[in-house]
């Protein structure tokens, strides 16, 4: 998700077992760690590589 | 970065101390200035990417921001140990509730796609309808046995489904997302008035059955432009690479 230009490696899917949960939206996300008093991990990534969806 | 690393057991685990917050660079306004002020690449410009680690209530920087987590750690092991030093400097109050979907059904979509994880979407044209959808599917999230196994988006219009190349239905839909994230196969279908345990049995049954392949960008790519897969984001990209 962070090589540019793209990387020659696979991409790696979230493991069936259950990755990390993930807020879509700063707003819902940053309330709640207000509400819970937890810290934030927060990424931003483009879901396209030159303008081609389906892959970060 | 190592693609894989936010795939480790040990960095998911650990993450489940935090909120965990994660945009799409390009989608948004207001978070597209919220990312501007934490990092900016050579350009002067928001890049694809932006990491940081941040207090409860976003007014402090706890590891060195930057384009990526190896900004501020070395590799799995390493993020994995600073993300639970960082939890336990906060008491936590509670547990997260919120429904984690992106912020709407086309976003959702493609990240499920990006991820390579399956879709959970509920559809109703009635506003009250949907918003308690909402909450069901937050606690269908959060469900410790369920807990990163599928992706969210929030509930939807019959209409936004159509937009999105799918059957035109109320319900509470799981969703293959294809490979493009573009439109997806419906694989199951509830009513909106299920109950929470029949639909968490189903969930926890599915899940070992939907397999996504990994993607080697150079070919998704190609094969993307030879096909008119193509992506227009809301707002300029302005990564310069």
């Amino acid at each position: 998700m962070y090589q540019q230009p793209p990387g020659n490696g696979p991409t790696v899917p979230t493991p069936a077992e259950g990755g990390i949960v993930w807020f879509g939206s700063l707003k819902a996300g940053l309330a709640e760690a207000r509400r819970t008093n937890r810290a934030v991990l927060l990424l931003s990534a483009a879901p396209q590589c030159h303008g081609t969806p389906g892959i970060w | 970065m190592d693609r894989s690393l936010l795939s480790q057991k040990n960095v998911i685990e650990a993450s489940r101390g935090l909120v965990c917050i994660r945009l799409a660079t390009y989608e948004n306004a207001a978070e597209v200035k919220y990312l501007e002020k934490i990092f900016r690449g050579r350009s002067g410009q928001l890049e694809n990417t932006v990491f940081a680690m941040l207090s409860p209530g976003a007014d402090k920087y706890l590891a060195r921001p930057g384009r990526s987590p190896e900004w501020a750690f070395s590799g799995a092991g390493d993020m994995a140990r600073g993300l639970k030093e960082i939890a336990s400097r906060y008491k936590s109050t509670g547990s997260p509730e919120a429904l984690p979907a992106m912020e709407n059904l086309r976003l959702a979509l493609n990240v499920a796609a990006c991820d390579g994880m399956p879709l959970i979407v509920a559809a109703s044209n009635n506003p009250e309808t949907r918003k308690k959808a909402d909450a069901f599917l937050a606690l269908l999230a959060w469900t410790p046995s369920l807990l990163g196994k599928y992706a969210y988006a929030p509930a939807s219009t019959p209409a936004e489904l159509r937009a999105a190349k799918l059957p035109e239905s109320e319900g509470i839909l799981l969703i293959a997302p294809d490979s493009y994230g573009l439109t997806g196969k419906i694989i199951e279908r509830w009513p909106l008035s299920e109950n929470l345990s029949a639909v968490t049995v189903a969930l926890e049954k599915a899940r070992p059955t939907l397999t996504f392949s990994g993607k080697v960008a150079r070919q998704h790519i190609q094969n993307g432009v030879r096909n008119g897969f193509s992506w227009q984001s809301l707002l300029p990209v302005t990564d310069p690479h």
